[in-house]
């Protein structure tokens, strides 16, 4: 409540999601949801309506797979890992993103 | 693409697994929710806090699993039954709404599927023959004028895009052997006409060639309905000796029951009986001397493969330009050198044009009243969705998105249209049976007339039709509702009901367009009706009571007679002595046609030459434009069995049997001879050096309807009966009823001529009702669909004026406490609705006047447009519309103001 939240566009969630889960390894939705909450310092909020619905998109495209294991508190939780697509789609996408970063830079200093 | 491939096949797949994935995402979200408040409880909140925190930053838990399905699976597969059943407890719940549109719809539905399968039966079922698509015939319009034996050569010569060429020929023979002497219409043909038609016989065997060599084709094969009725449907038949015309012949076959049956019946021009044949012989070859004779009025072949009806016809131009320069000058002029082309057509085209436009006229009419039953259904539908906001703005808030709404609408109407369709499809069994029953006599194929695949498929597809024409426009405009505005009007704020104005757009388009069609379906209605009426009160010219018409055939008795005249005018005397002797009959008398049928037809072209009308003392351009003249030969008496009158000069006697006068119609005398027609002469015929054998009008008799009763009053001229002919129609005049006659004046012409057939037993007030059948079965079914519009249209306006009015409630309640009278807020709504209703009327009369065009055919001294029809059909409409509008109008005015505004 005390910082500011921003909102997360859809294709860099999907970014998002796969470097999470290309660091940590395998990991359920709360954990993913977590884990960029903390990275970001609180300033990315992603609430099950937002991750839950990506999550199976992305298992949908098969950039990720799922399986039901044990979470750390002996419940039953559902883990996601990268795929090899996985990697391979969030290596373009991290280059494409770098790119045009890079590009809005250029033009916001150049302005 | 790869992609999207991919997500494709994981929905497929997790599509069957739809439970498992359900349960999955409610098991991750109820971890990801367990989490969220262990983690709050480590903050040290208390443990509902903890659950009431975790609650509010997740969102709501409902739109996420709304949101996670969204993206789960092929979502309208799975959803559609959910929506399905949802629809069914909706419509459950609203017992009369479902019960009217259902019942609307399947009205509408029902006689859809009646009309089409008579259209699906007589017009569109190929004809029970192997490949029947292919099968064309050659003819000429002309019709006396038949093919030659060494014609039809050429034409199996050199039609190469033609296999199976062959000719077919009927005759009338009679038969002894079955109950009693019988005449039947027999077919010769080849013994190439049972393969080419692909069928097998239901008992003994089919012609083989031998059977067609001189001396060997002394056999025949019946009809089911001749063995069936003639013949007992003696198993034992084949085999059996019978006579035919005094011959003897041996019955080799029976052919299946539906071989034949009235088929070959509507290529018999000229005449309305739609007979079947009875009979098949074999066609024997003519000798090589004799192939300039006749042999029959056309040729039955079978396209070759790839060959289309287009380049048989370009095939037999040249032959048939050759044949017709073989005729003499005289015989082109008279037929006309177009009816002698031969044309090739398919073979369905038999069916009559008169058969065809009448049922497409049908089809259309009742397609406007299904248009119509929709207009109601869905103006009860928009007016529901509008009372079903609170729970579409409930559902939208709870996440479903606006394509989730529109399935759901959509769903419910399909229900509705499937209900109103298997409902219909029980409704159009009676509308069959009835069709079936009132088809006018000779209406061909009547038998087929059913239920099949193809009726089946028409009303389902009908159906789904239905299900989008009355959902769409409700569902749209129910869905694209913002959530913000139709949850404020429904749950309070007291002008919301002014501010949500909008969708009047679509009601008033119903109105407009229920009106419109009104108009078009009533219009057609009244033209028939009136049609009908001034068909039902000319006069038919003759004494429709009491007068008793049969057919005696002589051709047994005088086939071998030598002086013909004299015997056949010999037995005519005796016949009518003694018909005329018996007690009961006041006037009898014998011609050589029937009295409202037939009669000889004389083609009339002016200066031709040859045969035509030739008055003394007038050439030929001075008289009218072509013109077909009928001629009829009757005995003394004949105009009085009729209760023709005689309006000038006088009957013909005895005597005038051997000399050269005639009586003529009005008509006749007003057409060609100007003054007093008495003692003028004329003639139908000159010979070779232009001479004529005059006629002298001795009378003038009114005029008769002729022919079927759509020819009123064309040109007659009577003979005195005198030459020779194979039979003569007896008409016989009686004090009461005249069929207890009927045995005694047959035994009085077999006291004569023995063994004579005696057919066509009919009276004249029956032959009148045959002959106005066909507009009386029209003109019911059109007005009918008429009478079925008004309502509809009615009951549509009444509803929807009636529930805009519930609607503005509240405005009225307003305006009246502002000071409005009475009066206004009457005037208020019934301009609103009138102003809707003219604009329809206004719309469909221009629709109408260029529909009605195709009625012209079956009108009867009516045009399409006639202004009187079009007139009051518009003051109907206006008056039926302002009732409509009157009735929810009164109901608004007695709204008490101070009860509106506390109820807000």
């Amino acid at each position: 409540m005390t910082q500011p939240k921003s909102e997360v566009l859809q294709g860099t969630l999907d970014l998002l999601v796969l470097k999470t889960l290309e660091t940590i390894g395998p990991m359920h939705g709360w954990g993913i949801s977590r884990r960029i909450q903390q990275v970001s310092d609180n300033a990315l909020q992603l609430t099950q309506g937002t991750i839950y619905p990506a999550l199976l998109r992305l298992e949908q495209r098969g950039w990720i797979a799922a399986e039901w294991g044990i979470s750390d508190q002996n419940r039953k939780a559902r883990f996601y890992s990268i795929t090899k697509a996985g990697r391979k789609q969030l290596h373009e996408k991290a280059e494409s993103w770098e790119r045009m970063m890079a590009i809005i830079n250029r033009v916001l200093e150049g302005a | 693409m790869l992609v999207s491939i991919r997500a494709f096949l994981w929905r497929i797949f997790h599509l069957n697994r739809r439970t498992k994935s359900e349960a999955s995402i409610e098991g991750e979200l109820e971890f990801h929710l367990h989490m969220e408040i262990e983690q709050n409880l480590r903050q040290g909140m208390s443990h509902e806090e903890a659950r009431r925190q975790a609650l509010i930053s997740l969102g709501g838990l409902d739109q996420t699993k709304e949101a996670c399905r969204e993206t789960c699976a092929i979502r309208w597969a799975s959803e559609f039954r959910q929506d399905l059943r949802y629809g069914w407890r909706m419509l459950r719940k609203s017992p009369r709404f479902t019960a009217i549109a259902v019942l609307t719809l399947a009205l509408g539905v029902g006689a859809n599927t009646a009309i089409f399968s008579a259209v699906n039966g007589i017009l569109l079922r190929p004809l029970p023959y192997a490949d029947s698509s292919r099968l064309v015939t050659i003819q000429r319009e002309a019709l006396p004028y038949y093919i030659t034996f060494a014609q039809l050569r050429e034409i199996q010569q050199q039609c190469t895009t033609l296999e199976g060429v062959m000719i077919y020929n009927t005759s009338r023979l009679l038969i002894t052997g079955g109950k009693v002497p019988k005449q039947v219409e027999a077919a010769y043909v080849s013994n190439d006409f049972f393969p080419l038609l692909g069928v097998k016989p239901l008992l003994g065997r089919l012609i083989l060639p031998e059977d067609t060599q001189p001396g060997n084709d002394r056999v025949a094969i019946l009809s089911y309905h001749l063995w069936m009725n003639e013949f007992g449907g003696d198993p034992g038949i084949v085999g059996q000796g019978i006579s035919v015309d005094r011959k003897p012949y041996t019955v080799i076959g029976v052919m299946p029951r539906e071989f034949g049956a009235g088929i070959w019946g509507s290529y018999q021009v000229g005449s309305i009986d739609g007979s079947h044949e009875d009979m098949w012989l074999p066609q024997v070859p003519p000798p090589p001397g004799a192939l300039n004779r006749e042999a029959g009025p056309f040729i039955i072949a079978r396209l070759k493969k790839d060959a289309t009806l287009t380049q048989v016809n370009a095939q037999l131009q040249p032959l048939s330009a050759r044949f017709a320069a073989s005729y003499s000058a005289a015989v082109a002029e008279r037929a006309g050198p177009e009816r002698l082309k031969l044309f090739a057509q398919s073979f369905k085209l038999g069916i009559s044009p008169r058969v065809r436009t009448g049922l497409l006229i049908l089809l259309g009419a009742v397609g406007f009243v299904l248009l119509m039953a929709c207009v109601n259904v869905t103006s009860l539908l928009v007016a529901r969705s509008w009372t079903r906001q609170r729970e579409l703005a409930i559902r939208k808030a709870l996440g479903a998105t606006r394509s989730r709404i529109l399935r759901q609408l959509l769903s419910e109407s399909l229900l509705l249209a499937l209900a109103g369709g298997a409902l219909g499809l029980c409704f159009s069994g009676w509308g069959i049976h009835l069709l079936r029953v009132l088809a006018p006599p000779y209406t061909p194929r009547v038998d087929r007339i059913r239920l099949d695949g193809n009726v089946l498929g028409f009303t389902m597809g009908i159906s789904l039709l239905v299900a989008v024409l009355v959902g769409l426009a409700p569902a749209l405009q129910a869905s694209s509702r913002r959530v913000g505005g139709a949850l404020k009007g429904v749950l309070g704020g007291s002008f919301a009901g002014i501010a949500l104005r909008r969708p009047h757009r679509l009601r008033s388009a119903l109105v407009v367009l229920e009106v419109l069609l009104a108009v078009i379906v009533v219009v057609g209605g009244a033209l028939m009706g009136r049609s009908f009426h001034k068909l039902m009160s000319v006069s038919t010219g003759v004494s429709e009571n009491h007068v008793l018409t049969m057919w005696a055939n002589l051709s047994d008795l005088l086939r071998n007679e030598k002086n013909l005249a004299t015997k056949y005018m010999m037995v005519a005397e005796d016949v009518l002595d003694g018909i005329r002797s018996l007690p009961g009959v006041q006037h009898a008398a014998l011609s050589f046609s029937g009295p409202l049928n037939g009669g000889m037809i004389i083609g009339h072209y002016p200066g031709s030459g040859g045969s035509g009308l030739y008055i003394e003392g007038r050439r030929g351009d001075q008289l009218p434009a072509k013109q077909e003249i009928c001629v009829r030969f009757v005995t003394p008496g004949y105009f009085a069995a009729l209760g023709i009158r005689l309006l000038k000069g006088r009957d013909f006697e005895l005597r005038d049997k051997t000399s050269q006068v005639a009586i003529v119609s009005e008509g006749f005398a007003r057409k060609y001879i100007p003054g007093n027609p008495l003692g003028k002469r004329f003639n139908t015929d000159e010979d070779e050096a232009g001479r004529h054998s005059w006629m002298e009008i001795i009378g003038v008799v009114n005029d008769v309807r002729d022919h079927a009763v759509k020819e009123l009053g064309g040109p007659v001229f009577y003979q005195p009966l005198g030459s020779n002919s194979f039979g003569f129609e007896i008409i016989a005049q009686t004090s009461g009823n005249p069929m207890p006659l009927v045995s005694a004046i047959v035994r009085v012409v077999r006291s004569v001529a023995q063994d004579a057939p005696i057919t066509n037993i009919q009276t004249v007030d029956q032959i009148l009702a045959n002959s106005a059948a066909e507009p009386k079965f029209y003109t019911a079914l059109v007005g009918s669909f008429g009478v079925l519009g008004l309502l509809l249209a009615i009951i549509g306006v009444y509803g929807v004026i009636s529930y805009s009015v519930v609607q503005q409630t509240h405005e009225i309640g307003v305006r009246m406490a502002l000071g409005a009278q009475r009066r206004d807020v009457l005037h208020m709504i019934l301009r609103e609705g009138m102003l809707l209703a003219i604009t329809g009327i206004a719309i469909g009369v221009g629709g109408a006047l260029g529909l009605t065009r195709v009625l012209r055919s079956m009108l009867f001294e009516i045009e399409p447009t006639d202004p009187a029809t079009f007139a009051s059909v518009a003051i109907f409409l206006t008056i039926a519309a302002l009732a409509a509008c009157y009735i929810p109008a009164r109901r608004a005015v007695k709204v008490d103001p101070m009860v509106v505004l506390r109820h807000e």
